[in-house]
């Protein structure tokens, strides 16, 4: 029962998911700046600039839904870790029962679509083209992503357990691209597109409102990768836990600084031409047998 | 080298950027700083305040003061350009941090030394 | 799908300096576009009437502060005509090398900014550490990063003695294998070449028919440069002017590539060809010029054509009128944004390089025709 609760409250669960994920992404941070020759931020920025964006004030603009823009960020922050909680990671207890990988895949999906829905709540232009591209996006990779969940759970029994899946390339193509969609890096970082759309969905969004939008993001962080290391590489003890996290880390930010952004109609074409094609043969050999370890 | 080698390889190299102002910036020769006057040279032509494009210079010659506003300055270097003495009386150093809160401290007062007094005429015996 | 306003506003992140376009878009299709500008406006050119010559000079140079050295050099020029003064040898060799180094270091910020627009962060990095070494050269010579301040009637301020010639030979080696690895990322990267090729397209009919300048006009095919008729040492020095026939984004950033190229092989001849002698002569710090005469002057500044129009009044000028190269760029760029989608307008709008804060000038419209006001016109409104 304790460790239930220290599972659900303290890690993996919420102050867990918010604290390493916050780490994750000053590491993030960390690895670009040197990559691009430069110093960069201490690893514990992110922290400040939270403790930042909290205090400052509440505005909703006039055509903007406040009751919707007040709930949106909260969803998608708890959506964040309740999915965590279906992910068994180092032995600490999980909520594990045959077909949780559905589950899993819903809660990620809602905190992503709660994403587009503050933008659309928001009344402004930014706002309505960032989420418009968003919902077109989470089409693209969806879909490959949920094939290759599909492709590890036959081979799994439908049941997050750890798994290691290097046999199965095309499987953790499919599942890092989705990853990569989800959390908007580049290339495909466009509904959040600086340079043409200010901010995107989260153009109006200031104070404590913005603040668990970037709570929300860190945990996403946190689950997508501590998630991809249990269910791909198999994850053991805590060293070699958080060993493999942190080069999964690395191979996302050595991605992330080669490519510049493509255009929203480009990264669908190659989703559903490249991506697809490369996920669906990994699905067809494990149901036909042909080649399974 | 294209980009994705270059990437890895400034990864594990040092960052070209110094940690300013813990480490001391890398100054040219010849850099224009701020202006100073030294008064044993000056010989009150008035030239550095009739040539000074931004009109920061005053001078005072009856009460012997020479005045400049470092927050009109633009450091052009016109005014050592055109002083006729030799060392020239203005001239520009290489201090470039001189940022402040206050904005009169921005302005330099120089107190000169006083007229030279005419010698007395001998006394009629 | 209905239609909206979208402002890619005075205030933007992917903008540097402040310009208001009005976009009405349809989805992601730009359909009308309304081009607003003078956030910038400092009223430079009525201050000038107020300055003797040299000090004008010195105000001159603020106009922009990218584009500093060429203002200076056009507004000398311009004194130098009008009160018959004839530069020295030497002081012509150093300007061309000042002003091929501003070339050089102009050209590096708009091409890492072009970068940064496409969502690339880490060639505009590399990019800005590379333009680190001409800032170095620059503040060596004339003692400033910008607004240097060298240009006199009469020649150059300061000089370029021996060892700094050695200094600034080493350190254009080190610069020249980038631009080496800088094409071959234009000429080869897909996403890059997905994202400017086809984009932003002026064909060369559109660009001569709508007086486009600069890097603009000679990436769609068509040779014009300034420095080709041999003003100041540039006659005596081998210059190519660098074209390409691509006629969008991607060929007007490989002009400006190709041009730093030929700035580097520019500076080393005249570095090894300058001759000896005085830096400048002796003018009086009080210029008297006649009244009534008038004179044009012309130089090729990093974006065009620059145009500065001069009439003297005696110690003061009567008038100054500055026409600068974006502000003749301003009417290509509506024609490049029709049928554009809203992903393609910043890297359009920044690879026409904008320098906003020099194109701000006023021009009063009445009745739908347009008029320059004199002086006394603007002190009756």
């Amino acid at each position: 029962m304790i460790w239930d609760i220290f599972s659900i409250i303290i890690f993996p669960g919420l102050f867990g998911a918010i604290i390493i994920g916050l780490l994750y992404e000053g590491l993030g941070r960390k690895i670009t700046a040197r990559m691009q020759h430069r110093r960069g931020p201490p690893i514990h920025q992110p922290f400040f600039d939270w403790i930042k964006t909290m205090t400052k004030e509440n505005i909703t603009p006039k055509a903007g839904n406040s009751f919707l823009m007040t709930l949106c960020p909260i969803v998608s922050l708890a959506a964040a870790v309740s999915a965590i909680l279906f992910v068994p990671i180092l032995g600490l207890p999980a909520i594990v029962f045959e077909g949780n990988i559905f589950v899993f895949l819903y809660f990620l999906l809602i905190s992503v679509v709660f994403v587009a829905v503050a933008g659309f709540a928001t009344g402004s232009p930014f706002g309505i083209i960032g989420s418009s591209r968003e919902i077109i996006q989470i089409i693209s990779y969806e879909l490959p992503f949920i094939i290759s969940l599909i492709t590890l759970g036959f081979l799994t029994g439908f049941q997050i357990t750890p798994f290691t899946a290097v046999y199965f390339p095309f499987t953790i193509f499919g599942f890092m691209l989705g990853i990569m969609g989800k959390l908007g890096l580049p290339p495909f970082h466009i509904p959040e597109a600086e340079q043409e759309i200010v901010a995107g969905p989260m153009t109006e969004f200031t104070g404590p409102r913005l603040g668990i939008f970037q709570l929300s993001h860190a945990a996403l962080l946190w689950v997508l990768v501590s998630s991809a290391t249990v269910m791909l590489f198999g994850g053991g003890t805590i060293i070699e836990f958080f060993i493999k996290s942190v080069i999964i880390l690395l191979v996302l930010m050595f991605i992330k600084n080669i490519f510049s952004r493509a255009k929203i109609n480009q990264a669908f074409k190659f989703y559903w031409l490249v991506v697809m094609p490369l996920v669906l043969i990994d699905l067809v050999r494990v149901l036909t047998g042909f080649m399974v370890g | 080298m294209g980009v994705k080698t270059e990437v890895i390889h400034r990864l594990f190299s040092r960052p070209v950027t110094t940690k300013y102002p813990a480490v001391k910036a890398d100054l040219q020769e010849g850099l224009r700083g701020k202006v100073i006057w030294h008064k044993k040279d000056c010989i009150w032509c008035k030239m550095c305040e009739i040539n000074c494009p931004a009109n920061a210079i005053k001078i005072d010659k009856e009460k012997r003061i020479w005045s400049i506003d470092s927050g009109k300055c633009i450091f052009c270097g016109r005014c050592e350009e055109v002083c006729p003495t030799t060392p020239k009386s203005v001239i520009l150093t290489k201090k470039v941090e001189t940022g402040t809160l206050d904005r009169e401290k921005l302005k330099d007062v120089y107190q000169g030394d006083p007229l030279p007094k005419k010698q007395p005429v001998a006394e009629k015996k | 799908m209905s239609n909206f306003c979208l402002p890619f506003g005075p205030q933007h992140p992917g903008l540097v300096e402040p310009i208001h376009v009005k976009l009405e878009v349809e989805g992601e299709k730009v359909i009308g576009y309304d081009i607003k500008f003078g956030y910038s406006h400092r009223g430079i050119e009525k201050s000038l009437e107020k300055r003797q010559w040299i000090k004008g000079i010195f105000l001159a140079e603020r106009v922009c502060g990218i584009c500093s050295h060429c203002h200076t050099l056009a507004i000398t020029q311009g004194i130098e005509t009008l009160a018959n003064i004839q530069p020295t040898g030497r002081s012509e060799y150093i300007r061309v090398v000042m002003a091929e180094l501003e070339r050089l270091h102009s050209h590096l910020l708009t091409l890492g900014v072009c970068f940064h627009e496409i969502g690339f962060g880490t060639i505009f990095q590399y990019m800005f550490r590379d333009r680190e070494i001409p800032m170095e050269l620059l503040e060596l010579i004339s003692g400033n990063r910008v607004n240097y301040g060298m240009n006199i009637p009469g020649g150059v301020r300061r000089d370029i003695e021996n060892h700094k010639v050695k200094i600034i030979m080493q350190k254009l080696d080190k610069l020249e294998g980038r631009f080496d690895y800088y094409l071959k990322l234009l000429e080869k990267d897909i996403i890059v070449k997905k994202r400017t090729q086809n984009v932003g397209v002026l064909s060369k009919k559109d660009a001569i028919k709508l007086g486009a300048t600069g890097p603009v006009r000679r990436a769609s095919g068509i040779s014009t440069d300034f420095r080709k008729t041999g003003p100041g040492a540039y006659g005596d020095l081998s210059f190519y002017a660098v074209t390409e026939n691509g006629c969008d984004v991607h060929s007007r950033l490989l002009v400006r590539t190709k041009e730093c190229e030929a700035s580097i092989s520019l500076i080393r001849e005249a570095l090894r060809n300058m001759p000896e002698g005085d830096i400048n002569k002796k003018v009086p710090p009080i210029m008297n010029i006649e009244k009534g005469r008038e004179t044009i002057s012309r130089v090729e500044a990093q974006r065009g054509e620059l145009i500065y129009y001069l009439r003297s009044n005696g110690m003061m000028p009567y008038r100054i009128k500055i026409k600068t190269p974006t502000y003749a760029n301003y009417v290509p760029l509506g024609e490049m944004l029709k049928g554009s989608l809203i992903s393609d307008v910043p890297i359009t709008v920044a690879s026409l390089d904008p320098c906003v804060t020099c194109a701000d000038r006023m021009t009063v419209v009445k009745n739908g025709k347009e008029k320059i006001y004199t002086k006394e016109e603007l002190k009756r409104l």
